[in-house]
């Protein structure tokens, strides 16, 4: 008879549902927090304006890659302490979509904002400068403008062709920020950073009991 | 103002650098070829196109970066969290219109047949590119050494990516 430690040692049973959880699903979830926690420092709430909507910042369920949102619905299913947590945080996420469609619509709705780039492209052209937009359509110039200003966008990469455009006129648009509905987009962006930090920590905590459990790497190994 | 014609092996650098920071993902600058092979980073090499006006780019060169970035994705993605192309590609044509990217198209058939036989049809599109340029000699960027000792025999302009050291 074999020894104890020698027995081929059974599964126990949920293991591979365990696995699905934390490999598919908790694992990709906080790595994708923790990157939108890196956005949301520098106040960037990636805001595209030909969507007109946030492009990394999204709904919960909208990180997982669609072919493991079956295992996030199960995993809610099996561990429905988690849902309130997730309902939070994707509130939030909500408020923050909100908020930033606010700043959008004060941008873009007024002639003021798209007459001030107007000005600064017309003065910055007739300067003997090339139009600043490459491939961008001149009437579509400003708008890319406002997405900088609603995100935040403090540098620009040296290889955009709007790189120096926008290093010297972005003082002059940030003034655009001080108002309202911006310190509402302030106060949404730290809400959902908070919000995130603590969706971390129980993510990572339930990792942990369900690797102890299980008896499982907290990563695949192979 | 100067322009420049891009190889895939820069552009795919800057396009990948900018894959992962515009989703707030830390940048591993060691899975760069740029920084890997001749310690030149992102930054450096970002800084160095934005003496150029206007970043020339042939379409063999967009073929390359797919199945480069593919294979880089997905190795670095893991068994588990394979990241789809389509995002990269969402990014990667954000990025090249904010770059200015001036597509040049040239009819496969019109190519040198020698140099496609030694070269392959991108980097014999690269030289016909530069050549098309007449006077103005626009240089092509490139991370290959091969090509860059061809275009040198054959008096095409072109910089070697280790060259940039040499540019402040």
């Amino acid at each position: 008879m074999l020894a104890e430690e020698n027995r081929p040692r059974r599964r126990r049973k949920g293991t591979e549902r365990a696995k699905a959880w934390i490999y598919s699903v908790l694992n990709p979830l906080m790595e994708d927090l923790r990157a939108e926690n890196t956005l949301l420092a520098k106040k960037n709430v990636t805001w595209r304006y030909q969507t007109a909507e946030m492009e990394f910042i999204r709904q919960t369920r909208e990180l997982i890659s669609p072919s493991a949102r079956p295992n996030y619905d199960d995993l809610l299913r099996g561990r429905p302490d988690l849902q309130p947590i997730m309902r939070d945080r994707d509130t939030k996420v909500e408020t923050l979509n909100q908020a930033a469609l606010a700043c959008w619509k004060y941008l873009t709705e007024g002639a003021w904002f798209q007459s001030h780039v107007q000005q600064n492209l017309q003065m910055w052209t007739e300067e003997g400068n090339p139009y600043p937009g490459g491939p961008i359509p001149e009437d579509e110039f400003w708008q890319l403008v406002a997405e900088y200003v609603l995100n935040d966008t403090q540098t620009l990469p040296y290889h955009y062709s709007s790189q120096q455009f926008w290093s010297r006129f972005q003082m002059i648009f940030f003034v655009f920020r001080a108002s309202p509905p911006f310190s509402e987009l302030e106060q949404a962006i730290s809400a959902l950073k908070k919000a995130n930090e603590a969706l971390i920590g129980t993510l990572d905590q339930t990792r942990s009991h369900l690797c102890e459990e299980y008896d499982i790497p907290a990563a695949p190994i192979s | 103002m100067p322009r420049i014609i891009l190889d895939t092996g820069p552009l795919l650098d800057l396009l990948l650098c900018r894959f992962w920071s515009e989703q707030g993902r830390p940048i591993d600058e060691n899975r760069l070829i740029c920084r890997k092979q001749f310690h030149i980073g992102p930054e450096q090499l970002s800084m160095f196109l934005g003496r150029y006006q206007s970043i020339i780019v042939v379409p063999g060169v967009f073929v390359e970066v797919g199945r480069l970035a593919r294979d880089e994705l997905g190795y670095a993605a893991g068994q588990f969290r394979k990241l789809p192309l389509a995002l990269f590609w969402r990014v990667a044509i954000r990025e090249l219109r904010q770059m200015g990217i001036e597509e040049r198209w040239t009819s496969f058939l019109s190519l040198d047949q020698t140099l496609v036989e030694e070269l392959g049809p991108t980097d014999t599109a690269l030289i016909r590119c530069s050549q098309e340029t007449g006077e103005e000699r626009v240089p092509i960027l490139t991370h290959d050494q091969h090509l860059h000792g061809k275009c040198k025999k054959r008096q095409i302009s072109c910089l070697h990516t280790s060259e940039m050291r040499n540019y402040k």
